[in-house]
């Protein structure tokens, strides 16, 4: 009203005089003579003070008349404000935070200090909101990020019985969530989280991978880490608000313990395997889909993806040609994966292996249709032509077959080798079944579905009651490991054993003789005698398959070596180690020193050259 | 006979004056038929290193001159047999003997090592760099760098001379480095 009445002076006399304003001149007063009044000064800030310590503390105070305060200390300039209430206060709010944060500290655990913490903080927000200056906010969570938060970090993270780890082998979401969003706000609080969980993860998973005890079955290994995997992916994408750099902590920690272990390829070709053998009967295909980006998800952290290329081969091969396999389209699956994944020259004999498979179907067909008069009774043959260098077979020597089955077998080879000219048919015994009928003693029959040995070897009994190992070995040709496992799995297993084996111990030797068991019982018809295989590789085949994927590199070293020098010319030693282990890390991780061996071989065949005048440096011939 | 030294003179004289040539192509037609004509010489495996030992006294070769260089690279040269391109494992420690001692103070422990340790022949590079070895280091293997690009036979063989090293300090044994005969059953425990 002042102002109405004193406009005109306002407008005209006070610009030309350079005074004061009216309405500022008036704050002024106010303000030196009430708010800057000795007796109230220092009252007003304590009454502040107090209430908003009694709020504090859980007390109901008069929010208005607070914001009018506030209200009327920044009207008379954010100076005054600041002075007079924000400086102190923030102080104060500092000591109080230290004290309640030290009590805290002391007698709660991690995840109920973390539970406070954001309640004060969120307190403080809506204080802020309610009757302070919008711009104190940030000043004031400083304070209480400082007070409760960044004084704190290491100890609340390494909390005993209730810090980080115990939350991330607990699953506790909530507060993992807590202690993400509260670190966040302080500068180094996500990289501490980052840190311990990553350290964590690399002890546990260390532990899991190198446990003997664990090694012992493969599956359950893998399953273990994809159950790892599944933990902390579930912890990233609800606790941490899927944050990019802790993913890349936990790729990361994965790659590194999966590769301590030189087996993790082979155990994770048997995972597969044992899914795809029986583990995915009846699951929708949509959750075989994710089965199997599972396990390309560990493919991916493999270092070694040649090594799991040779497994795998082989591990499919089997269960190709025993047409174990449960779903064609799952097996398609995974190789279109394992394409995109690795390009096509990694996957080009897998696929080659099952068009071998379809195309034996179509010639099995047409050999029955042409022979069809002739066959007759005899035993019906089923061939599966492989391609060689497709099939990871190794040559081995066939087996005596019986004469029933001889004859077919030429008649197929006849018949094989008079449509396709100038091919070469070899026999592998050692990976055909067979199915035959057996009678036993009782009258009781049975359809006995075996390995090709085992036929071999049960053909024998048709014509006497007992061999002994030596007339068994002599008269099939088998090679004494396969026999002997063979014979096990004949006579050993009960259920099964169709041989009578004496003397009736478990291993077999090579003075044992064996018995038609006339007295064998069992209530299927058909009954399924599985070779007592090595499912996992024993420590001799272990080291024959290194040998041949160590085989294998070399000759993809050189072509990388040769391939680096030729855009390259000229090249040092070491930058050609860098180079190589770079293009060749999508397959394997090559040893600096295998690289080294090829290049000197290189050089020996007169691909590169040393340099005259630096022996360190090397230099392509074209 | 001393027409045939002559020709070995002569041939050497001709090898160096190759090897100075920068062409790589026509430098290598012209060793292949020095190679050659050196064969058709005939019944000179073993006289190979008489004739050798001659030249070299003939040539009073300083440590560190390219005279030297030209005359060790001959070596191999002269070593090899039939166009093929490496020597034989004893073939090569003999000539080391020969052409070394006196300039590599390693060499006894390096001719015992290639001796037990390699299985297949010498390369021309491993034989050059073998020169350029024993001028970088010293007795202790100091100036010898692991990511130095040297031959895989010389990176063993420091592996090799540090294990012993170790080895030696520990058990006391402390000329075991130096000596001369690595038959010791000491050592042999080492290795073994």
């Amino acid at each position: 009203m002042i102002r109405d009445i004193l406009m005109y002076m306002d407008r005209t006399f006070v610009p030309v005089t350079n005074k004061v304003p009216v309405h500022e001149l008036g704050l002024n007063l106010w303000r030196d003579h009430v708010i800057h009044s000795s007796q109230i000064q220092n009252r007003l800030l304590i009454t502040l003070l107090e209430l908003i310590q009694d709020e504090r503390m859980g007390q109901v105070i008069n929010r208005g008349l607070m914001r009018n305060i506030t209200k009327m200390l920044m009207d008379l300039g954010s100076s005054v404000y600041q002075e007079e209430f924000e400086r102190p206060f923030l102080e104060i709010s500092a000591s109080f935070y230290k004290t309640e944060s030290q009590t805290f500290v002391e007698c709660c655990d991690c995840g109920e200090y973390l539970n406070r913490a954001e309640k004060r903080l969120n307190e403080e927000i809506e204080r802020v909101s309610h009757y302070l200056d919008p711009k104190s906010e940030a000043k004031l969570t400083d304070v209480v990020e400082r007070e409760m938060i960044t004084n704190y970090m290491q100890r609340l993270v390494h909390m005993e019985n209730s810090g980080l780890v115990n939350m991330l082998i607990d699953d506790k979401y909530e507060d993992l969530s807590r202690m993400y969003c509260l670190f966040r706000r302080v500068s180094g609080g996500l990289s501490i989280i980052r840190d311990v969980m990553t350290s964590h993860l690399r002890e546990t998973g260390k532990q899991l991978v190198v446990d003997p005890e664990r090694l012992k079955d493969p599956v359950d290994f893998v399953q273990r880490l994809l159950d790892q995997k599944d933990k902390y992916d579930k912890i990233i994408s609800t606790s941490f608000n899927n944050d990019k750099t802790f993913q890349n902590a936990l790729n990361a920690s994965f790659e590194y313990f999966i590769n301590l272990n030189n087996r993790s390829p082979e155990f994770i070709s048997l995972y597969v395997d044992d899914k795809l053998r029986k583990g995915l009967k009846g699951v929708s295909e949509e959750d075989v889909e994710i089965v199997l980006d599972k396990v390309m998800m560990l493919f991916r952290y493999l270092q070694e993806k040649d090594v799991f290329e040779k497994y795998y081969k082989q591990h499919l091969a089997k269960r190709l040609l025993s047409g174990k396999t449960v779903s064609d389209d799952a097996e398609r699956s995974l190789i279109v994966k394992l394409k995109t994944e690795c390009g096509y020259q990694f996957t080009s004999k897998l696929e080659g292996m099952f068009t071998d498979l379809r195309t034996s179907e179509d010639t099995m067909r047409d050999f029955y249709a042409s022979q069809s008069s002739e066959i007759g009774d005899g035993p019906t043959l089923g061939v599966q032509i492989l391609t060689t260098g497709s099939w990871p077979t190794q040559p081995s020597p066939a087996c005596n077959l019986p004469t029933e089955i001889l004859g077919v077998c030429e008649r197929f080879k006849s018949y094989y080798l008079g449509t396709h000219t100038g091919r070469r048919l070899t026999w592998q015994t050692n990976m055909g079944t067979a199915d035959i009928k057996a009678t036993f003693g009782k009258g009781q029959k049975h359809e006995l579905n075996v390995s090709t040995y085992q036929m071999c070897i049960l053909m024998l009994f048709n014509s006497c009651d007992r061999l002994n190992y030596k007339e068994i070995e002599q008269a099939t040709e088998i090679p004494a490991s396969d026999l002997k496992r063979c014979l096990q799995s004949l006579a050993c297993v009960k259920g099964k054993n169709v041989l009578r084996k004496e003397p009736m111990s478990k291993d077999i030797v090579e003075d044992d003789a064996f018995y038609f068991n006339d007295k064998f019982t069992s209530k299927f018809i058909k009954v399924k005698i599985g070779t007592v295989a090595a499912q996992k590789e024993s420590e001799p085949e272990k080291q024959e398959t290194r040998q041949r994927v160590e085989e294998d590199r070399k000759p993809q070293i050189e072509a990388a070596i040769v391939r680096v020098m030729k855009s390259r010319r000229v090249l040092d030693h070491n930058n050609i180690v860098t180079e190589v282990t770079k293009q060749l890390q999508a397959r394997f991780l090559p040893n600096p020193v295998v690289i080294k061996k090829r290049i000197e071989s290189l050089i020996e065949r007169e691909f590169l050259e040393r340099d005259k005048s630096d022996r360190k440096l090397y230099r392509y011939l074209a | 006979m001393a027409s045939d030294h002559f020709d070995f003179f002569e041939i050497y004289a001709r090898f160096c004056d190759i090897a100075s040539r920068s062409d790589h192509t026509s430098s290598k037609d012209l060793l292949n038929m020095l190679s050659r004509s050196l064969e058709s010489r005939g019944n000179m495996r073993d006289a190979i290193f008489d004739d050798l030992s001659k030249l070299m006294s003939c040539l009073r070769l300083s440590v560190d001159s390219r005279q030297f260089n030209c005359f060790y690279d001959f070596v191999f040269f002269v070593c090899r047999e039939n166009g093929q391109k490496n020597i034989t494992v004893s073939k090569a420690i003999s000539a080391w003997r020969l052409v070394l001692t006196g300039r590599f103070r390693l060499l006894n422990q390096w001719c015992n090592f290639v001796e037990k340790h390699q299985k297949h022949n010498i390369s021309e590079d491993t034989w050059q760099q073998l020169l350029a070895f024993s001028r970088s280091v010293n007795e202790d293997l100091e100036g010898y760098d692991p990511k130095g690009a040297w031959p895989i036979l010389i990176d063993d063989f420091v592996e090799h001379m540090y294990r012993i090293n170790q080895s030696s300090n520990c058990s006391a044994q402390e000329f075991c480095c130096s000596c001369t005969d690595m038959e010791t059953p000491g050592i042999t425990n080492i290795l073994s």
